[in-house]
């Protein structure tokens, strides 16, 4: 079974840069992890590790799934929390995201996210 | 069991930068996602400490469905918003760290921390001899 977040995760990952690209650094934030959420997502639904509805706990399962199947475990384990750090940053705490520490984690975030996209299509 | 182990996690970090205020942060949205505040951390430091906590969680929360999340906010964004967890003194690295961290000289987590200027050009304000004389005097 294909991502079939594919397209989507395609378009807020397009959607997060523009916003970094425009220095709206906590929409970035919050659209880049989301962007990687949706391929991890689309894959676990694909394998069969959590269905489309679910809700509950996703972020830590999201994350679960990146730890058991991302390239390098704790690598991507520990980029994607990071991810995660600032979109809480951006959404819940006064401070503002940093931009220039974003943009050093994009690349990264990219890979998971492909390899997550390519991973559910095999 | 989870209880214990977040009270065992705190009490490593506290440990571990015993000048920093450490405490556990709701999220709302996820239970099994823990967040870890650490406020007060000098900037270059940073980075260090979410690597820690990252281990802390590799070893062990991974297998148990949990994330720990570092939340580490360095010394200006803690007084700037969170001026109720300022300590009362700016930690240095050596307060920042304890003993139990293996940390050696040229650390790249260091940096910035050393002399700021050639070692040779330090020197002494005044004599030793009248610094003891005042010394002694005050004393007196």
């Amino acid at each position: 079974m294909a991502n079939a977040f594919r397209e989507k995760s395609d378009q807020t990952w397009q959607e997060g840069n523009q916003c970094l690209g425009q220095g709206m650094a906590n929409s970035a934030a919050s659209r880049l992890y989301y962007a990687v959420f949706q391929a991890v997502k689309g894959f676990g639904v694909a394998h069969g590790d959590m269905t489309m509805e679910e809700g509950d706990r996703v972020h830590a399962k999201i994350i679960g799934i990146v730890t058991t199947h991302g390239k390098g475990r704790f690598w991507a384990r520990e980029k994607l929390t990071d991810l995660l750090g600032l979109r809480v940053k951006a959404d819940y705490t006064p401070e503002t995201v940093d931009a220039e520490e974003l943009k050093t984690m994009v690349g990264d975030a990219d890979k998971i996210r492909k390899h997550f996209i390519a991973l559910a299509g095999r | 069991m989870m209880e214990i182990l977040k009270n065992q996690t705190r009490d490593i970090l506290t440990a571990w930068f015993p000048s920093c205020h450490v405490q556990f942060e709701t999220l709302g949205e996820d239970p099994n996602v823990i967040g870890v505040g650490v406020y007060g951390v000098p900037k270059p430091l940073v980075k260090w400490v979410k690597k820690k906590i990252h281990e802390l969680d590799g070893r062990f929360f991974a297998d148990a469905g949990y994330v720990l999340l570092p939340l580490v906010r360095d010394w200006e964004t803690t007084c700037k918003f969170y001026p109720h967890l300022v300590r009362q003194w700016r930690p240095t690295a050596v307060e920042v760290f304890s003993s139990t961290i293996d940390m050696a000289i040229g650390d790249p987590a260091l940096e910035g921390y050393g002399p700021r200027r050639p070692l040779g050009t330090w020197r002494l304000p005044s004599s030793r001899s009248s610094a003891c004389n005042e010394e002694m005097a005050l004393a007196a």
